[in-house]
């Protein structure tokens, strides 16, 4: 365990809804991630992992509590901020891929790039490389629909890493996949986000992904628990 | 960029290219030519039925003074070298034109219907003030404000006028206002020498051909005394001032670019009027003539070779561009008269339906002695 | 790292979402641009048009400041000439005007004016085309008798060229024209066709020698002193230029307005498309966003790239719209100046003036409503934090919330609306009240169609149709889409109701007026003058000896003598009693006891006593030759010729007291069933003294009806304009209605509808939409229509005027709004739909 967490929930709470129909997801919870570990979150639909996960990328604000990224609050700066922080440190990785579906495969690519400032003509080529790299040569000018789901996941995976960020968080990744396609790109994510260098948080209900995990975290009752069972 | 982006560009630049082209549709017709005076002074009009001086000019006065109708221009040219009680200098120029543009129709039913077309040019020159401004209006015979009469005397064009007072002819009221321009003249004049007569006895040839003529003569040296105005200096005023008195059918001759007019009351008593007529490529025209009378009432009658008009220093106006001569040499060798004449102002152009320059002018003699004051009119140059 | 505020693929990625509805697209550039289109259109037709008008009256120098006027009958020449001398003025224009039938090539019946050829001389530029083209034939007007000038138009209409001779047949029969010249085209401007002479020769043409119509002056303050200074006293005036443009006003300005309020109307519609289309992409754009939100770009620049994207097409649509609008000001102009002729003075077609202002402002417009309407969208889209990714229904839970915010809003604009009627006294306040209360209706819209759906469904679900009740339900929660689209229909049709009910109920009064007026069977027309060696009491007596004569009215019409602008003085002998119909007295009746016994009493027109707030008992002074003299109002009646008034008084009295003999119009009445003859008799007459000319009085009456329908074709051409873009709203809200129903209508194709079960649901829901559409507009309009007749036409020009229930007219709005609903729900796109969708 290194001296400083690179990130750390510290009494974070959040509810939803009004009045009588509001619920509690989150309660007083704990969290602490160095740089470089592969958590993964489990537990049981509904139990607010996904909430879980909105609050670590900046998505979401908690109701209390702090969120804590390199020491810094992130639930404190403004929507501008928690966005800029997504476009430089924080990569996502969704069930339903969320590719944009109007932009070719490359240009898939290159948009988190130019959004974070880099200049296109360069960041080019590193991109036909990973595409390369992740089975995806070829596919450049391609419409994402027009790709199986495991190629649209790989290249949202891709995406999520293209702009080297210090945390990448994955919600249910492999849920919409077969096992075969879900190994590959479980085999992408640990090649780009799991090397010791990223930090990856992932939600998850697959075995497999627990199996490669080095740290198990289980929801229950809006608070995380060390070591889970799969479900 | 984009192809969509592009296409949406390029569709957006050929809209404005159509917008831009439809509203630069041709809007006003170019503006029509300014009319020429000289259409209705000279070439073109109608001259057969006019009446023309041919014979000699045998005046009446005063009823001569009146206006004639049947020929074709006339005018009565006021001009005046003035003085103020602190010594400085005015000049007036109040000239009432008359032009006919036929013969007399038959009788119309309309009081409006008339041949003729008045013409008034109303001028000041303040030498102190430096300032010198002329104005022009037009009329025509009553109801439309303008006329002449010959028993009393008076000539008038809205309210500018000259009037007898009396019964005879003197003293005449001169009478001008442009409340826009600050201007104002209230004159009055009482009799100066005889009527001085021009060519032969009052016949004053303009080019070579029989009834190409006018009568011409001139009243000098009426005693003027009155207030004059312009801008915001006004004064009490006291000097001469002359009328010049031309009507006829006439045209310049063939080639002439125009004239110098000069109209010189000395100080040794004499008065002298003369004209040179320019040659389009230089030189004077044969017409070009002169008179003048000596103190005792002897007169000299001056043809083109007697007398020598040497154009001086130039004056560029800035108003117009055109480069007048403003300083010329007079001489007359068979009166041995050498004179300097120079302008009270340089700037006393005047652009009006016609442009030309008409100012007060002083006399330096051979030894640049003062030697009189007078009026000089320049026309023709710079078209 | 500073990131770049602009991302170029975000955009691109945003826009490529139109690739598949290419139609959707153009149907909102359409719309907006046609909303563009008809305010340019408006604003550069009527400014050509006021140009027109004002060139008509600025003709003779464009630096005219002042006109001095007569009072009674015209102005001695022989003052003018003192005037000139004592007010040493520097530019004036006496002036003589009237009419000549001319015979060249062609015969034309011409406006003549006669004017001071030699203050027109050598103004060069500063004169206008009027003097260039005096110039030009200076010497040949001044000298030749009968020279005159005409404007090309004018030459064209006599087949004649410059050096012609035309000969006159009206008024002075064998008199000789010659055109010397023609006067040079008008620059942007008007004025119409007419004839030039100088001053000398109109009068001579014109056979009223000594006379003079008017002096035209350019003067300043020092020369407005000197002139006042010597005016008569017998009631002369001077008028600044502005009274007399102003006395043109009143229906000039009301049409003005009308055309206006028409054209902001078809903009707004172009917006509402906007806003419709906006929402409808942001729908489905919804995904875009949150994974732009998720990318890490702040809310402000998902917003940047919408308004990018909305001033693109604006843009687009504004350029389209200028030259749209360019093309139909064209045509426009034609009829706005056409309404003006038939109602002033003669206009022909005049240039038609493309101006940047108009132009640009109609552009700035469409820009700032496009704007403006793209606003709530975006802020809605915005507003959703980016974690509803993986969410998948969308419920509308603000849609009630959003149907009261609309009604509250609907009650405050209504109070402002009403309260600003009350207190409003002139078409300035009348109309944005009306607005208001427009606004008013578009806010309840929404509210009305919550409940209406609402309750419609609870009654389908009673009876056990549950389909049915689900779409009615639907239609209520998803207001924020289906609100504003209904509510730019309702408002379309309800002014398309409300205004033909207006245009209806006025013909009907315009009609019954014509029938009080022209209530003579014929009208001998000697308005310039009678035919020499004929008198009137000869004429008289001649017309009343035709067989089938039961006797005659005669009229005189004058400008009011003492009152600038265009206020009338209508001096008559009424018909013969049992067959003369007029005045139509406000509240019925006859002509007063007092006028029959020739004293001092006058009736006034609707418009005038609204104007100078005189009614019966009021007195008002004339001015007459002899000095100022009061009148009795004795009663209102009703007369739509002239809005600034009418004053009538007795023929006699009028003789008597304005020493004026002359009559403009002589109605003939036949006795009953003897009107035929009575007509052959009176032509054969009117051959036999050729200035005179017959009018069939059911000529005239049609005539005057073919005016009216002509001045309000420009406003039924905008009304059909703002239809069309109103259906193009309806469309792009059926189309989002479809889009955004696709889910839940592909959670019923799950539960086992079949397609033609789904397309039947669409089509209701779409039938209802036209349904409600219409079952809101008919009654808003019929109150629109009842408030327009019965409040504003009485404010803004003191008319009253009848309403008239036209069922045709409500049948049409009805067929309307349906017909948009079922063609909207022509082509259901529903199975690509639920396809596309099971699989997100």
């Amino acid at each position: 365990m290194s001296e400083r967490p690179l990130v750390e929930l510290r009494g974070v709470s959040r509810a939803f809804g009004r009045g009588p129909a509001r619920r509690s997801v989150l309660d007083q919870l704990d969290l602490r991630l160095d740089a470089g570990e592969f958590a993964a979150i489990v537990g049981r639909s509904g139990s607010g992992k996904s909430t879980l996960l909105h609050l670590l990328g900046g998505l979401d604000v908690p109701d209390s509590g702090q969120v804590l990224l390199a020491g810094q609050d992130i639930a404190r700066l403004p929507d501008a901020g928690r966005a800029a922080l997504r476009r430089s440190r924080i990569g996502f990785v969704f069930q339903d891929f969320n590719l944009v579906p109007t932009l070719s495969v490359l240009e898939n690519l290159l948009l988190p790039l130019q959004l974070a400032g880099r200049p296109l003509p360069e960041s080019r080529a590193r991109c036909e490389s990973l595409l390369a790299e992740a089975g995806l040569a070829g596919l450049s000018s391609r419409a994402p629909e027009t790709l199986s789901g495991g190629e649209q996941q790989r290249l949202a995976v891709l995406r999520a890493v293209v702009h080297e960020p210090e945390l990448v968080l994955a919600d249910e990744p492999t849920g919409n996949l077969d096992l075969d396609t879900a190994q590959q790109v479980l085999d992408l994510l640990q090649r780009f986000a799991a090397d010791g260098q990223r930090t990856l948080v992932m939600v998850t209900h697959s075995p497999e992904v627990i199996g490669r995990a080095r740290r198990v975290l289980r929801m229950e009752r809006g608070r995380l628990v060390e070591g889970g069972q799969p479900p | 960029m984009s192809r969509l982006m592009r296409s949406l560009l390029l569709l957006a630049g050929i809209v404005a290219l159509l917008v831009a082209v439809v509203l630069s549709w041709p809007g006003a017709a170019p503006p029509p030519e300014r009319f020429t005076l000289a259409a209705l002074m000279g070439e073109t009009a109608e001259t057969e039925s006019f009446m023309r001086a041919l014979g000699p000019a045998r005046f009446e006065f005063p009823r001569d003074h009146g206006p004639h109708p049947g020929f074709r221009n006339e005018w009565w040219y006021f001009t005046g070298n003035l003085v103020d009680e602190t010594g400085s200098e005015w000049g007036f120029q109040l000239t009432f034109f008359r032009f006919e543009l036929s013969a007399r129709p038959p009788e119309r039913d309309s009081r409006w219907a008339t041949n003729e077309v008045w013409m008034a040019h109303f001028a000041i020159t303040d030498a102190g003030g430096r300032r010198h401004e002329a104005r022009e209006r037009f009329g025509r015979p009553a109801p439309g404000g303008a006329g002449a009469s010959t028993l009393p005397f008076a000539v008038w064009l809205d309210n500018w006028s000259a009037r007898s007072l009396g019964e005879e002819f003197f003293p005449l009221a001169l009478e001008a206002s442009d409340p826009a321009s600050g201007m104002h003249l209230d004159l009055i004049l009482e009799a100066g020498r005889p009527p001085l007569l021009h060519g032969e006895d009052g016949l004053s040839q303009k080019g070579p051909e029989p009834g190409n003529a006018s009568y011409y003569y001139t009243l000098t040296r009426m005693p003027a005394a009155g207030s004059l105005s312009l801008g915001t200096r006004s004064a009490r005023v006291s000097g001469l001032a002359w009328l010049d008195r031309e009507w006829g059918t006439s045209a310049l001759g063939e080639g002439t670019a125009g004239w110098d007019w000069f109209g010189l009351t000395l100080s040794d008593g004499s008065d002298l009027m003369l004209y040179g007529l320019r040659r389009s490529g230089g030189g004077w025209q044969d017409e070009s003539a002169g008179t003048l009378r000596r103190p005792d009432g002897s007169l000299l009658r001056l043809s083109r070779d007697d007398f020598q008009l040497t154009p001086g220093r130039r004056w560029r106006s800035p108003a117009s561009g055109v480069s007048w001569p403003v300083d010329w040499r007079l001489e007359v060798p068979v009166a041995g008269l050498v004179l300097d004449v120079l302008p009270l102002l340089d700037d006393q152009e005047q652009n009006l339906a016609v442009r030309y320059w008409e100012g007060a002018v002083r006399l330096l003699d051979a030894d640049g002695v003062d030697a009189g004051r007078g009026y000089m009119e320049l026309v023709g140059y710079g078209d | 790292m500073s990131a770049r505020w602009f991302s170029g693929l975000a955009l691109r990625a945003g826009l490529r979402y139109y690739r598949d509805q290419p139609a959707q697209l153009l149907v909102t550039l359409l719309g907006l641009a046609l909303g563009v289109a008809v305010v340019i259109a408006t604003d550069l037709a009527t400014g050509s048009a006021e140009r027109a008008v004002e060139d008509s009256v600025r003709l003779l120098e464009p630096g005219v400041t002042h006109r001095l006027l007569p009072a009674g009958r015209a102005l001695d020449e022989g003052y003018y000439a003192k005037l000139r001398r004592g007010a040493g003025l520097e530019r004036a224009f006496p002036v003589i005007e009237g009419r000549l039938v001319v015979r060249g090539g062609d015969v034309a019946r011409l406006p003549l004016v006669g004017t001071d050829a030699v203050a027109l001389f050598d103004r060069g530029e500063a004169g206008g085309r009027t003097a260039a083209g005096v110039q030009a034939a200076f010497a040949q007007l001044l000298t030749t008798p009968g020279a005159v000038l005409a404007t090309p138009g004018a030459a064209a209409a006599l087949g004649a060229a410059p050096g012609d001779a035309l000969l006159v047949e009206f008024p002075g029969s064998g008199q000789r024209l010659v055109l010397a010249g023609l006067l040079p085209a008008a620059a942007g401007g008007g004025g119409g066709d007419f004839l030039l002479a100088d001053i000398a020769t109109a009068q001579e043409l014109l056979r009223r020698p000594g006379v003079l119509d008017r002096v035209d002056l350019v003067l300043d303050a020092a020369g407005i002193d000197a002139v006042t200074a010597l005016l008569p006293p017998d009631g002369w005036q001077l008028v600044t230029l502005q009274e007399t443009l102003a006395g043109f006003d009143g229906l000039s300005r009301a049409f003005r307005m009308n055309l206006q309020a028409f054209s902001l109307l078809a903009l707004l519609l172009g917006a509402f498309l906007v806003y419709s289309t906006m929402l409808l992409t942001l729908l489905r754009r919804r995904a875009l966003f949150a994974t732009l939100r998720c990318l890490g770009m702040t809310r402000l620049q998902v917003a940047g790239l919408l308004l990018i994207e909305v001033m693109m097409f604006a843009a687009i649509a504004a350029a389209m719209g200028m030259v749209l609008g360019i093309v139909l000001g064209a045509g426009l102009v034609g009829l706005v100046l056409r309404t003006l002729d038939d109602l002033y003075f003669p206009l022909t077609v005049a240039d038609y003036a493309v101006t940047w202002r108009g132009v640009l402002r109609g552009a700035a417009l469409g820009l700032f409503a496009s704007l403006a309407a793209a606003v709530l969208p975006v802020l809605e889209v915005l507003r959703e934090a980016p974690r509803m990714l993986g969410q998948r229904t969308v419920i509308e839970a603000g849609a009630r919330g959003l149907a009261a915010r609309c009604g509250w809003l609907a009650l405050v604009l209504l109070a402002a609306g009403a309260g600003l009627l009350a207190v409003a006294d002139a078409l300035e306040q009348a109309l944005p009240a009306m607005f208001l209360l427009l606004g008013a209706a578009a806010l309840a819209v929404p509210g009305l169609v919550y409940l209406l759906c609402l309750g419609l469904a609870r009654v389908w679900a009673a009876s056990g149709r549950l389909l049915p009740a689900w779409a009615a339900r639907s239609l209520a929660t998803r207001l924020s889409r289906t609100g504003p689209a209904l509510a730019a229909l309702v408002l379309a049709l309800g002014s398309f109701v409300a205004v033909g009910l207006l245009i209806a109920g006025l013909r009907a009064s315009v009609d019954s007026w014509l029938d009080y007026s022209l209530d003579a069977d014929a009208y001998l027309l000697v308005d310039a003058g009678l035919p020499a060696g004929l008198s009137l009491p000869e004429l008289r007596a001649q017309v009343e000896a035709l067989p089938g004569a039961a006797g005659v009215s005669l009229s005189r019409r004058v400008p009011l003598p003492g009152a600038p602008g265009q206020a009338v003085l209508l001096a008559v002998e009424p018909g013969p009693p049992g067959l003369a119909r007029w005045p139509q007295m406000r509240g019925g009746g006859g002509l007063p006891e007092a006028w029959r016994a020739g004293q001092d009493v006058v009736l006034v027109s609707e418009a005038w006593s609204r104007r100078h707030e005189q009614s019966t008992g009021d007195r008002l002074t004339l001015l007459t030759p002899d000095g100022p003299r009061q009148f009795r109002i004795e009663g209102l009646f009703v007369d739509y010729s002239s809005e600034t008034g009418v004053v009538a008084m007795a023929l006699d009295r009028y003789q008597a007291l304005f020493d004026d003999d002359v009559v403009g119009a002589v109605g003939v009445f036949a006795l009953p069933g003897e009107s035929e003859e009575l007509l052959a008799a009176l032509e054969s007459l009117a051959d036999d003294f050729p200035p005179l000319r017959v009018a069939d009085s059911r000529q005239l009456r049609a005539f005057s009806l073919a005016i009216f329908d002509r001045t309000f074709t420009v406003t039924r051409v905008l009304q059909l304009i703002a239809g069309i873009v109103a259906f193009m709203a309806l469309l792009n809200a059926l189309r989002a209605l479809q889009m955004d129903a696709g889910r839940e209508l592909a959670v019923l194709h799950a539960l086992g509808l079949d397609r033609a079960g789904l397309r039947q649901l669409g089509r209701l829901q779409h039938l209802l939409l036209g349904l409600l559409a219409a079952l809101l507009a008919v009654p808003l309009g019929l109150m629109l229509a009842r408030l327009l007749t019965g409040t504003v036409t009485p404010i803004a020009f003191g008319w009253s005027t009848r309403f008239v229930l036209d069922a045709r007219l409500m049948v049409e709005a009805m067929l309307l709004a349906l017909g948009a609903a079922l063609l909207a729900g022509w082509r259901a796109p529903l199975p690509a739909e639920t396809r596309r969708l099971s699989r997100e």
